[in-house]
């Protein structure tokens, strides 16, 4: 019988609602931390999330890795990163399954990989090396994926469960993206999470997403839908993750939304914030 | 490395970042598309949203900037596209290449509203000043014991206008046409503000600074320094 952790309960950091931030920290168990955010942030950024670091718990999220691109990785930038993993106490630090960038253009954007035995290949290389140089556990994420490579060889539940035991990662389940790449590809998200292994999960993503063009599209900018919080119920039967972060990328004009999400996530799991922060924090 | 795999992301990533992603039936398109799935409507749509993304980047540096210029904007970020693909994901990068973009179509002179690159230029020296460190760092130290030796705070931003764009940057006053004068600005972050501070210097003051982007022996230095505010310097040990 699995043993279920009582979960980290949070928010992505986010620059723009710092002091939002620090007047309600009571309500959040933990922080993701965008550590591309804190490289090219400056001073003032920094300075601000140091008024929370040693706080409450911290986790660590990339965005800028680029993983899957075929090129020479930048050991650079990732002991760059991993340098700030552990300035802020992260205990956990996690990237996508995609890339973003080659032949000097970077699109900024997530891009799919096809899920071949090649692409399995060279990312399982190329994460054993992230590995090596992160000083805290690896998770990885799923990202959403408008279209997709018709000479795939797996589903993306097999590729990511092969790639996560290849290379002794765990999985940050993004649900919003779960959902997303399930309404615009006609499958079953249950089927997804019933594919996972137990214990696979160390983290979750939550977040809500908009429609355009007849197509769902995951802007992390709105509130959850109800079919993403059953799916995080859904998931909750087999996996026991650490964390549960609600993202949030825009519409920072209305962060009380991000307050509802937050208890509707505590009401899924029954659980009280654990008081890391105590009240406002002086900034 | 797999070439397939680097020969399918370079030429899916070089159509991304043209406007030739945002015609439906466009030979490229087509083409990856038959390559990698037939998505292709998906492709284009994914193609627009990456491109409005890097727009609005643009848009949080160059703000008054582009509320000047109007309608013409957006006309003219496909050409933008075209010209200059993105090679970063930093706001700054990408403000700084459709900076130059527009230095480059409109020759360094704007038909009209002529101090628009002089306020755009002021809008992204803000935004490096912000960003830049303000302690001494490692990556940037050069010689870090070497005491003889001194530079400019990186976050200290130069300019030279022939526009005093200042007034523009203020919210509550609106101006449409800025005092012509050559000016020399100084940008700085100080640690913990919120907002810039801005200093008008001489020419002469901001060459000797300009002088000093990296580390240079004060000796050398002073040599300048002296010359320029006619001072009488004893050395010191």
């Amino acid at each position: 019988m699995m043993i279920e952790n009582i979960p980290l309960i949070g928010i992505g950091y986010r620059y723009p609602l710092h002091q939002w931030t620090l007047d309600h920290l009571s309500h959040f168990d933990v922080l993701e931390v965008v550590v591309d955010h804190y490289l090219t942030g400056g001073p003032t950024y920094r300075d601000s999330l140091g008024t929370l670091i040693g706080e409450v718990p911290m986790t660590a999220h990339g965005i800028g890795l680029s993983i899957g691109s075929a090129e020479p990785m930048d050991y650079d930038y990732v002991e760059r990163i991993a340098e700030i993993t552990s300035l802020i106490g992260a205990t956990n630090f996690s990237e996508h399954v995609a890339f973003t960038r080659s032949s000097g253009i970077d699109l900024a954007n997530l891009l799919p990989l096809p899920k071949t035995r090649e692409t399995l290949d060279f990312l399982v290389e190329r994460l054993r090396e992230v590995c090596r140089i992160m000083p805290v556990p690896v998770s990885l994420e799923n990202i959403t994926y408008l279209f997709d490579y018709n000479y795939g060889e797996f589903t993306d539940a097999e590729f990511l469960i092969r790639l996560c035991e290849r290379t002794d990662t765990t999985l940050l389940l993004d649900i919003q993206n779960l959902y997303t790449n399930a309404v615009n590809h006609s499958f079953d998200p249950a089927d997804f999470l019933d594919a996972l292994p137990k214990g696979m999960v160390r983290a979750v993503h939550m977040a809500g997403g908009t429609e355009m063009e007849h197509v769902e599209i995951d802007t992390h900018s709105f509130p959850v839908r109800d079919e993403v919080l059953d799916l995080l119920g859904l998931m909750r039967t087999r996996q026991s993750p650490e964390t549960i972060i609600l993202e949030r990328d825009g519409r920072f004009e209305e962060p009380d939304e991000m307050l509802a999400d937050i208890e509707r996530i505590r009401g899924l799991y029954d659980v009280e914030p654990r008081g890391f922060g105590h009240g406002p924090v002086a900034s | 490395m797999d070439p397939s795999l680097h020969s399918i992301q370079r030429r899916l990533i070089t159509l991304l970042t043209t406007p030739d992603a945002f015609t439906a039936d466009h030979p490229d398109l087509l083409a990856v598309g038959n390559e990698i799935g037939p998505d292709v409507a998906r492709i284009s749509l994914y193609a627009k949203l990456s491109h409005s993304k890097r727009i609005k980047k643009i848009e949080s540096v160059l703000t008054q900037t582009l509320c000047h210029l109007g309608e013409p904007f957006y006309p003219l970020t496909l050409p933008f596209l075209k010209a200059y693909p993105p090679n970063s994901a930093n706001r700054y990068d990408n403000a700084k290449q459709f900076f130059e973009f527009l230095v480059h179509r409109w020759q360094g002179r704007p038909k009209d509203r002529p101090y628009l690159l002089d306020l755009a230029r002021y809008e992204l020296a803000v935004a490096d000043a912000r960003t830049q460190p303000w302690v001494k760092e490692p990556a940037h130290a050069g010689r870090p014991d070497n005491p003889a030796e001194i530079r400019r705070s990186p976050s200290v931003s130069l300019i030279r206008c022939k526009y005093d764009v200042r007034p523009m940057l203020k919210q509550d006053d609106v101006i449409d046409a800025p005092e012509k004068r050559d000016l020399y600005l100084a940008i700085v972050f100080p640690r913990a503000a919120q907002k810039e501070r801005v200093f008008e210097i001489g020419g002469d003051l901001a060459g000797f600074l300009a002088g000093l982007s990296d580390w240079r022996r004060i000796n050398e230095s002073i040599k300048g320094l002296d010359q320029l505010f006619d001072l009488e310097l004893v050395e010191g040990r």
